[in-house]
């Protein structure tokens, strides 16, 4: 959970102990408050993993995956913003549309391409089929490092 | 206060979650409070994900 106020990013225990200080709120709901968030913060921060594995088990039980930002988007958000600045990547089309996957591919390759390299040929946007084979597999290491990421995040 | 606007960020798919940020909007002392599922790709997810800070955990990072 991340409470964005004032420009500010509150996360986790502290976003709900930010929520619990700006609710006026009454009856049951301020006592809940108040009891698990309310001042001090190091209560919030206490209570805060019972909660997250709450929900980790809620999840589990409906068959609900978790957001899994952790692994693939994080790693995906940073490769690409490194990789952002590279001219070519902006107008590759993805060979998974519409798959959040296909930016960490783009951030990926901008990561690891020899800056001496030519730019890969983009006449009217044709892609040749060893570009397209190589989009897959680094889709495929991703989604494999993304998975491997997760188990062991589960194991700790 | 009523004038500031409020994002709350939160995992939809967790029915404690959204009954919690539910309530939490419904109080009007907060503010003009935004409630955002985690689960969509915005702007503002782009930029959490890009500070570092890992939904799942909540609390794994402090900033």
């Amino acid at each position: 959970m991340v409470v964005k106020l004032d420009g500010v990013l509150h996360y986790g225990p502290d976003a709900i102990h930010a929520l619990s200080l700006m609710s006026g709120a009454a009856g049951g709901f301020k006592t809940a408050s108040t009891i698990g968030f309310s001042a001090p913060k190091s209560r919030a921060r206490m209570v805060y993993p019972l909660l997250r594995l709450g929900r980790n088990l809620l999840l589990k039980a409906l068959g609900k995956t978790k957001i899994n930002q952790s692994a693939g988007a994080r790693q995906r958000a940073l490769l690409a913003e490194a990789g952002g600045q590279r001219a070519g990547c902006a107008g590759v089309s993805s060979p998974l549309p519409g798959r959040p996957r296909a930016a960490s591919a783009d951030g990926f390759r901008a990561l690891t391409a020899n800056p001496s390299r030519p730019s890969r040929p983009s006449v009217s946007g044709v892609r040749v089929q060893s570009e397209i084979l190589a989009d897959k597999q680094t889709d495929m290491k991703l989604s494999y490092a993304s998975t491997a990421t997760e188990l062991l995040q589960e194991c700790v | 206060m009523s004038s500031r606007e409020i994002l709350l960020v939160y995992d939809k798919e967790c029915p404690v979650c959204d009954a919690y940020c539910r309530l939490v909007r419904s109080r009007a002392s907060v503010g003009d409070l935004r409630l955002m599922n985690a689960r969509d790709d915005t702007a503002l997810m782009a930029d959490i994900t890009r500070q570092g800070l890992d939904i799942d955990q909540g609390y794994g990072c402090e900033t």
